[in-house]
C-alpha cells in the first residue's frame, strides 16, 4: 500500500486485488518506510519517478512534462492527490486514468522488485498483466520527458473523469497516442488506424498477429458513454490531439 | 416466471467469530499533543480521531470522495477516511479543534467563513477551514483557480462554493494585511416598474463587488428595519466554524450497539424464509429483527402532517422486497463489523420475481405487480401499478378541446427526467436510547422531528408521550430527510436490547436506499395564438414513485400545480398517474415535483418561441402571471384540493410578483443579447464550439395553506436577552437565524440577544418541519406573533415604569423601550423589574401560525453554455438566478440558498442520475460516478434578490429555498438549443445524448 486511497476506499478493481470496502481479511503492507519517493532527472531525456511519489508532487514539479502534470491534477481532487501515489495509480490500471495515458505516450517503463530480483518492463506490458503478482512491488516509473504532448478529453463536466481522453506525443518523427475509456486499462493505439475509423492496439507484435485488423478494441458501454460513442470520441480526440502536437 | 434462490450466508456456514486482530500501537502528534494509542489494523484515521472526541472530522463517504473527513497531515490536506490509522503513526495531524484557543473568538479564517456566510449546515466546516489554512500558508495570495483547486477535494452540496471561495479570498487578504470590505448587500437599480431606470449597466461599485455579496434590487414599499433584511451572521456560526460536536453522530454513549441492515439483492422477490440462527449465535450479536419477529403495522414513510396520505403501503419488515436495497433484516451488535458479519450469516430464501423499472412499462398490460399484497388500502389501481391518479383542470374537457381547436398553433412533446439523489454530505443517522424514565429518545438527522415521533409510535407500540425526538444540527436534507427512514429500526432495536443503538447509512445505502427525486415522463400539449399568448395547456405525467408511494400524491400534485401556474392561460388541465416500479423509492426533494414539470413547460416555451420566430424572453413576458392574477389551478390541485367549481373571486391571487424585474435583471446579468450575435455564438478561433444562452422561469409556494403550522415561544432573561424556542428545523439553510432576526426586529434588540433552541419534541413547540418552503413564511409568522405577544407585555410594563398612559406609544429599539418624550428604559432593567422587583411576571410570548395562503416566490434563471458540436460536451460557463422571495430576511443566507440550488440543479441538468443495471442494481452509488459538482468545475453563479413586499409574509418575506431549483435544467437545455439548434428532451444532458441529437444518431440497442 502506498497512499492507500484506493485500497482503503475499496476502489481497487477486483482483478487488481482486494475489491472490498472492508480491508479485513486483506493483508496490507505499508510501504511508507521505503525510500521510494522523489523525482529524479537522470539525463536530458529520462525522468525517474519513485513509486511513492504523490500525485501532488507531480503537479508541483517543474521537471515533469506539462501534460503529465495536467493529467496528475485531473486524476484526483486535492485531498486525494496529497495522499495517492503514482505507484498506486499504476497498480490500479484505472481505465479512465489520464495520468496513465500520459505515462504511456512518454514511454513509461515500470521498475519493480520481487524475490527473484528487479525487473523493468514497459508500462503497457505491465498494465496488460495486472493484477500485480503477489510479492511484487513497484519501485519507480521512468519516462522520457522529451517531446511535445497534448491531452484532449470529453467528460460530463470539466473536472469529471473523462469518458474518453486521448494523449498524443510527438518526438522527432515518432508519434505516440494513448487512449482512456476504451479498454480495461489505458492503451497505446495505432493513431493512423484510429483516424481511419478503427481502434487498433499499437505494437508491431500486435500488427503482425492481426494483419487484417480484425482484432479491435471494444470499448465497454456504460451510463456515461456507449461503445459506439466512445469509439467516435476516440477518433475525434485523437485527431485533435495529433493535430495539436503537429502545430 | 419466478426463480428460487437462497442466500447462503457465511461461506463455511460456521458460527465462529472472526479472529480478533492484533492491535497496533500508534504514536501520533495531534493538534500539537503527543498521543500513544492502540487500534485495530483496519481502523481509519477518521475512526481514531473521532474516538478521541475530535468530532469536526466527519464521515461523508468512506471513499475519500466527500472530503468531510479532511485533516492536515504533516501540513497536507488529506482524507482521513481513506487513511489507515497505522499509516499516520509518527506523523502530525491537525484538526480544526486546534484553532479553538479562545472562548467565543474565532480564528481569522473561521471568521471570514462566518462573515460572508460560507457555512450553511457546516458539516464540512472543519475540512474547509483546514483547506483554506493549508492553502494560505503555502500561497498567501492564491488565485480563484488555486482556491477552487484546493477545495476540489471537499464536496459542498449546499453553498455552490461561491461564498466559500470568497471567504478564503478575504481570509488571505486579511492575512496579507489588506483591508477587507464589510459584508453588505450590493444594491442594484430596478429596471422595471416605478423608480426604474433605463440603465442596463449597474454602477461601477456593483460591477466590482464580488458575486458572493448579496445583490439586491430594493422595493420602495418595504419599510426600513434594523435587523430584518440585514446580512447577519448565522446564530449557529461559531459552533459550526469551530467544528463543535453538534451533529447527530457527535456523541459518545456508553454500551452503545451498532446496527446494520441486511438489504435485498433482488429488485423484486418474495421472502419465503429467513433463518437467523447463525447470526444470533454470533458472539456480540444482541438482536436480529425481520418480518418474522416484528409486527406488521402498515404505514407510509413520508414525513407529512396527520393523517399521512394514502396508501400506507409499507411495514417495517415485509415478506416481499420491491427494490435492490429494500429492508430484509436488521442486526444490533457490539461492533459494526460483527453486525455486518451477522447480516452475512442470515439465510434468506427468495422467490425471485420479474421486475419493472420504467414508469411507462409499469402500467402496460402484463407488467409485474409491485404491490399485490391484500392489506394495503388506498392504492389507486394496484392491478396497473398506479399508486395515485391526480387530476385538476380549470375548465371542462370539452372547453379545453375547444380552446385547442381555436389555437393557431398546437405543440405537443414528451420529455423524460430522471431520478436524482439528494446526496447530503451527512447521511441518514439515528442514535436511540432509553432515558432515565425508560422513555425512548431518538437523536436523528431529520427534517421532521414531530412527524417522526407521531409516526414511529404505532410501529413500536408506544404512545407518543413515551418518545422524544431530538434534532441536532443537520448536515443537509433537501427533502431527503422529510421521511421516517430508519428511526423505527433504531426504536425496535433499542426496545429489544435496552442498549443505545446507532444506525448510520453508508454512502452506498444513501444513494440506493434513501429517497430520490421522481423520474417522470411528461407529455405537454400547448395551444398558442399568433401573438404567442397561451390559449390551452394540457399536461399528462407518468411519474415513477419507485417501490413505495411515499410523497407520491403530494409531490406530483404540487409539481403540477406549480408547473401549470407561471403562465396565464384560460384553459388548463393536469393529469398524472403515479406509478410503482422496482426502482429506488422516490420522495420529497427540493422543488417537490416542480423541477420536473418546469423542464417540460420551460423547454417547450423555447420551442414555441423558436417556431413562432419570437424571442423566448418576450414570449414569457407576454404570458407570465402578475400581481392580481388568479392562481386558478391551485385550488383544483392543492393538497386539500379536488375542487372544480370555484367562483373567480374565491381563487387565490398573486399579491406580489417580481417576475418582470427578475427577467430584466437576469437578462442583463447574463448578457441576453449575445444569443442573437452570430460572431459570439460561433467563435472564429474555436471552430467546434457553439455558444448559447437559455432561460427558465419558475414559481413555487411558501408552505402549504391550511396544512403547515409552526409555533414559537419566547421569554425574556435578566439582561434583556431572550430565549426563543422553535420547532422549526434548520437543515443548514439558516432558518434559526432568520426566525431570530424576525424576533429581534419586533423586540428592538440585536440578533445576538436572541438565544435559539430548536427542534426537540420535549422542549420546543410543534412545527411540521422543514419542507414545502414553509419555514420563513409559516414558522416566521409564528415567531413574529410570539415576539409581538412578548412585546405587548414589555410595552405595558415600560409604560408603567415611564409613567405613560398609552403603552401603544412605546417603541422598542436599541435594546430599550422608548416613550414618545424621548425617555427610555433598557430592556435589561425592565427584565429585572419584571422578574424580581414589582408585580413579578415572566415576560413571554407564545404563538402558533398557519398559513391561509401560500405566497409564491418566483425566479428567472439563465445559463450560458458552450457546446462542442463534435463530441456533444456541454460546458456551462455561467448561471444567473434572479429571484423574487419577497423581502429577504437575511440576504446572505438567502443568496447562499440560491447559489447552492443553482449548482444542485446544474447537477440535475448535466450529470446526476440513479442508473440501474438490468437486474435493478444501482451502478453509480458513489460520489465519483454519480458526480455532484466540485469547486473546480462549478461555473460562475450569480444570484440577484429582487425585493417585493408580500403582504401575507412576515416583514414581507416569501420562501427562497426551493424555487431556484426549478429553472436551471430547462435553461441549460434551452441554451444548448440556442447554441446548436438541437432539442434534447431528456435529462441529464449527457455528452452522448447531445452528440446523438447533433448527429441524428438513434440510440442503439
Amino acid at each position: 500500500m502506498g497512499g492507500g486511497t484506493r485500497l482503503n476506499a475499496g476502489l481497487v478493481p477486483k482483478r487488481a486485488g482486494a475489491g472490498q470496502s472492508d480491508v479485513g481479511g486483506v493483508e496490507v503492507v505499508d510501504l511508507q518506510a521505503l525510500d521510494l519517493a522523489g523525482i529524479e532527472r537522470r539525463d536530458d531525456a529520462v525522468l525517474r519517478i519513485g513509486a511513492m511519489t504523490r500525485l501532488q508532487e507531480l503537479v508541483d514539479s517543474d521537471d515533469v512534462p506539462s501534460v503529465v502534470r495536467e493529467a496528475a491534477r485531473h486524476e484526483l481532487p486535492s485531498t486525494l492527490r496529497a495522499q495517492s501515489t503514482i505507484g498506486g495509480c499504476i497498480a490500479s490500471g484505472d481505465p479512465d486514468s489520464e495520468l496513465l495515458a500520459t505515462l504511456l505516450v512518454h514511454d513509461g517503463r515500470v521498475h519493480s522488485t520481487q524475490t527473484s530480483g528487479s525487473v523493468e518492463v514497459p508500462l503497457d506490458e505491465l498494465l496488460a498483466e495486472l493484477p500485480l503478482a503477489s510479492g511484487r512491488i513497484i519501485t519507480a516509473v521512468s519516462i522520457d520527458a522529451r517531446g511535445a504532448s497534448s491531452l484532449m478529453r470529453t467528460g460530463r463536466t470539466p473536472a469529471d473523469r473523462p469518458i474518453v481522453a486521448v494523449v498524443a506525443r510527438q518526438l522527432g518523427g515518432r508519434r505516440s497516442v494513448a487512449i482512456t475509456g476504451v479498454a480495461a486499462t489505458p492503451v497505446l493505439v495505432n493513431s493512423t488506424a484510429v483516424g481511419g475509423g478503427s481502434l487498433l492496439p499499437s505494437g508491431d507484435g500486435m500488427a503482425a498477429s492481426d494483419p487484417h485488423g480484425t482484432f479491435r478494441l471494444e470499448p465497454i458501454s456504460d451510463f456515461r458513454g456507449s461503445s459506439e460513442y466512445r469509439r467516435a470520441l476516440a477518433r475525434i480526440l485523437t485527431s485533435r490531439a495529433t493535430e495539436a502536437i503537429s502545430r | 416466471m419466478s426463480e428460487l434462490t437462497e442466500d447462503k450466508g457465511a461461506p463455511d456456514g460456521g458460527p465462529a467469530l472472526p479472529q480478533r486482530p492484533v492491535m497496533l500501537e500508534l504514536d501520533l502528534t495531534i493538534n500539537g499533543d503527543q498521543y500513544r494509542l492502540t487500534c485495530e489494523p483496519g481502523d481509519t484515521l477518521l475512526t481514531v480521531l473521532r474516538r478521541l472526541g475530535l468530532f469536526s472530522v466527519r464521515f461523508g463517504s468512506g471513499t475519500g470522495e466527500s472530503g468531510a473527513a479532511a485533516v492536515l497531515f504533516d501540513g497536507r490536506l488529506v482524507s482521513a477516511d481513506v487513511m489507515l490509522a497505522g499509516q499516520a503513526s509518527g506523523h502530525k495531524v491537525t484538526t480544526v479543534e486546534s484553532l479553538d484557543v479562545a472562548t467565543g473568538e474565532l480564528d481569522p479564517i473561521q471568521q471570514a467563513f462566518v462573515d460572508i456566510g460560507a457555512l450553511q449546515s457546516g458539516y464540512s466546516a472543519g475540512a474547509m477551514v483546514l483547506a483554506a489554512r493549508a492553502l494560505i500558508e503555502a500561497n498567501p495570495d492564491p488565485s480563484e483557480a488555486e482556491i477552487r483547486d484546493a477545495l476540489s477535494g471537499i464536496l459542498d452540496r449546499e453553498t455552490g462554493y461561491v461564498k466559500v471561495v470568497e471567504a478564503i479570498r478575504r481570509a488571505a487578504a486579511a492575512r496579507r494585511g489588506e483591508k477587507v470590505p464589510p459584508v453588505e448587500p450590493v444594491v442594484l437599480e430596478p429596471l422595471t416598474g416605478p423608480g426604474s431606470t433605463e440603465r442596463r449597466v449597474p454602477s461601477a461599485e456593483a460591477l466590482q463587488a464580488p458575486l458572493a455579496m448579496p445583490h439586491v434590487v430594493l422595493s420602495s414599499d418595504v419599510a426600513i428595519t434594523a435587523v430584518v433584511g440585514k446580512p447577519e451572521p448565522k446564530v449557529d456560526a461559531l459552533r459550526l466554524a469551530k467544528g463543535r460536536p453538534v451533529f447527530t453522530d457527535d456523541i459518545d454513549l456508553r454500551h452503545m450497539l451498532y446496527a446494520k441492515v441486511l438489504r435485498s439483492p433482488h429488485a423484486h422477490a418474495r421472502i419465503l424464509a429467513i433463518d437467523d440462527s447463525e447470526a444470533r449465535a454470533l458472539p456480540g450479536v444482541h438482536a436480529v429483527i425481520h418480518y418474522g419477529n416484528t409486527p406488521r403495522v402498515k404505514y407510509a414513510t413520508g414525513g407529512q402532517t396527520w393523517p399521512n396520505p394514502a396508501p400506507w403501503d409499507q411495514v417495517s419488515f415485509d415478506n416481499k422486497v420491491r427494490f435492490v436495497g429494500d429492508r430484509v433484516a436488521a442486526v444490533a451488535a457490539e461492533t459494526l463489523g460483527i453486525a455486518e458479519e451477522a447480516c452475512r450469516r442470515i439465510k434468506v430464501t427468495y422467490e425471485v420475481l420479474p421486475g419493472v423499472f420504467d414508469e411507462v412499462e409499469a402500467i402496460a398490460p402484463g407488467a409485474p405487480l409491485v404491490h399485490d399484497e391484500t392489506d394495503t388500502e388506498g392504492i389507486y389501481d394496484a392491478a396497473h401499478n398506479k399508486s395515485h391518479h391526480i387530476e385538476g383542470q380549470t375548465v371542462t374537457d370539452e372547453a379545453l378541446e375547444a380552446a385547442f381547436a381555436s389555437a393557431k398553433h398546437v405543440f405537443q412533446q414528451t420529455f423524460h427526467v430522471q431520478q436524482q439523489q439528494h446526496a447530503p454530505l451527512e447521511p441518514h443517522i439515528t442514535i436511540g436510547w432509553l432515558d432515565d424514565d425508560d422513555r425512548l429518545v431518538l437523536r436523528s438527522s431529520t427534517q421532521v422531528p414531530y412527524h417522526v415521533r407521531r409516526m414511529v409510535a404505532p410501529l413500536l407500540g408506544l404512545p407518543v408521550r413515551r418518545i422524544r425526538v431530538i434534532k441536532p444540527r443537520i448536515g443537509g436534507g433537501f427533502g431527503g430527510k422529510q421521511e421516517m427512514l430508519i428511526e423505527d429500526i433504531v426504536g425496535y432495536l433499542v426496545l429489544a436490547t435496552r442498549r443505545p443503538i446507532r444506525l448510520e447509512l453508508t454512502r452506498s445505502e444513501e444513494f440506493a436506499c434513501a429517497r430520490c427525486r421522481h423520474a417522470m415522463t411528461l407529455t405537454l400539449r400547448t395551444g398558442v395564438d399568433d401573438d404567442g399568448h397561451l390559449v390551452a395547456q394540457d399536461m399528462h405525467v407518468v411519474s415513477n414513485t419507485g417501490a413505495y408511494g411515499t410523497h407520491g400524491s403530494t409531490v406530483n400534485t404540487v409539481g403540477g400545480m406549480h408547473g401549470m401556474s407561471i403562465y396565464n392561460c384560460p384553459a388548463k388541465r393536469f393529469r398524472c398517474d403515479v406509478v410503482y416500479t422496482n426502482r429506488p423509492v422516490s420522495g420529497a426533494f427540493r422543488g417537490y415535483g416542480a423541477p420536473q414539470n418546469f423542464f417540460a413547460v420551460e423547454s417547450q416555451m423555447d420551442d414555441i418561441a423558436r417556431a413562432l420566430g419570437m424571442d423566448p424572453y418576450e414570449l414569457r413576458r407576454k404570458n407570465w402571471v402578475q400581481v392580481g392574477d388568479p392562481l386558478d389551478i391551485v385550488p383544483r390541485l392543492g393538497e386539500r384540493g379536488d375542487v372544480v367549481e370555484i367562483p373567480q373571486e374565491d381563487l387565490p391571487r398573486i399579491m406580489s410578483c417580481g417576475l418582470q424585474e427578475c427577467g430584466a435583471q437576469g437578462t442583463r446579468a447574463i448578457g441576453w443579447e449575445r444569443r442573437n450575435d452570430p460572431s459570439w455564438r460561433q467563435p472564429a478561433d474555436r471552430p467546434t464550439i457553439r455558444r448559447g444562452i437559455g432561460m427558465g422561469s419558475a414559481i413555487q409556494g411558501s408552505g402549504i395553506p391550511f396544512v403547515d403550522m409552526g409555533a414559537c415561544s419566547i421569554k425574556i432573561n435578566d439582561d434583556g436577552s431572550f430565549n426563543m424556542l422553535v420547532g422549526a428545523t434548520d437543515v443548514g439553510g439558516g432558518s434559526d437565524t432568520v426566525l431570530a432576526q424576525i424576533v429581534a426586529e419586533v423586540l428592538g434588540v440585536e440578533l445576538k440577544d436572541i438565544i435559539v433552541t430548536s427542534s426537540d419534541t420535549d422542549i420546543t413547540p410543534f412545527d411540521v418541519g422543514a419542507y414545502a418552503s414553509s419555514t420563513t413564511y409559516v414558522s416566521g409568522g409564528a415567531a413574529k406573533k410570539a415576539a409581538e405577544a412578548a412585546r405587548a407585555r414589555i410595552v405595558t410594563r415600560a409604560a408603567r415604569l415611564l409613567d405613560l398612559d398609552d403603552p401603544g406609544s412605546v417603541e422598542l429599539h436599541d435594546r430599550r423601550a422608548w416613550g414618545p418624550d424621548g425617555r427610555s428604559i433598557s430592556l435589561g432593567d425592565l427584565a429585572l423589574n419584571s422578574l424580581h422587583t414589582e408585580d413579578q411576571e415572566q415576560i413571554m410570548g407564545t404563538a402558533s401560525h398557519y398559513g391561509t395562503a401560500s405566497a409564491p416566490p418566483f425566479a428567472v434563471q439563465l445559463a450560458e453554455v458552450e457546446v462542442d458540436v463534435e463530441t456533444g460536451q456541454v460546458t456551462v460557463k455561467k448561471l444567473v438566478t434572479a429571484i423574487d422571495c419577497g423581502v429577504p430576511i437575511n440576504p446572505i443566507t438567502a443568496s447562499g440558498q440560491v447559489e447552492g440550488a443553482m449548482l444542485q440543479s446544474l447537477g440535475y441538468a448535466l450529470t446526476e442520475d440513479l442508473v440501474l443495471d438490468a437486474s435493478g442494481k444501482l451502478v453509480n452509488d458513489r460520489f465519483g460516478p454519480y458526480w455532484i459538482f466540485r469547486a473546480d468545475d462549478a461555473p460562475v453563479c450569480e444570484a440577484i434578490l429582487v425585493q417585493t413586499m408580500e403582504p401575507s409574509g412576515p416583514f414581507g418575506a416569501k420562501a427562497v429555498g426551493e424555487v431556484p431549483m426549478d429553472g436551471i435544467a430547462p435553461a441549460v437545455r434551452n441554451a444548448v438549443l440556442n447554441a446548436t439548434g438541437v432539442k434534447v428532451n431528456q435529462l441529464p444532458l449527457l455528452p452522448e445524448r447531445v452528440w446523438r441529437a447533433l448527429n441524428n444518431v438513434p440510440t442503439s440497442g
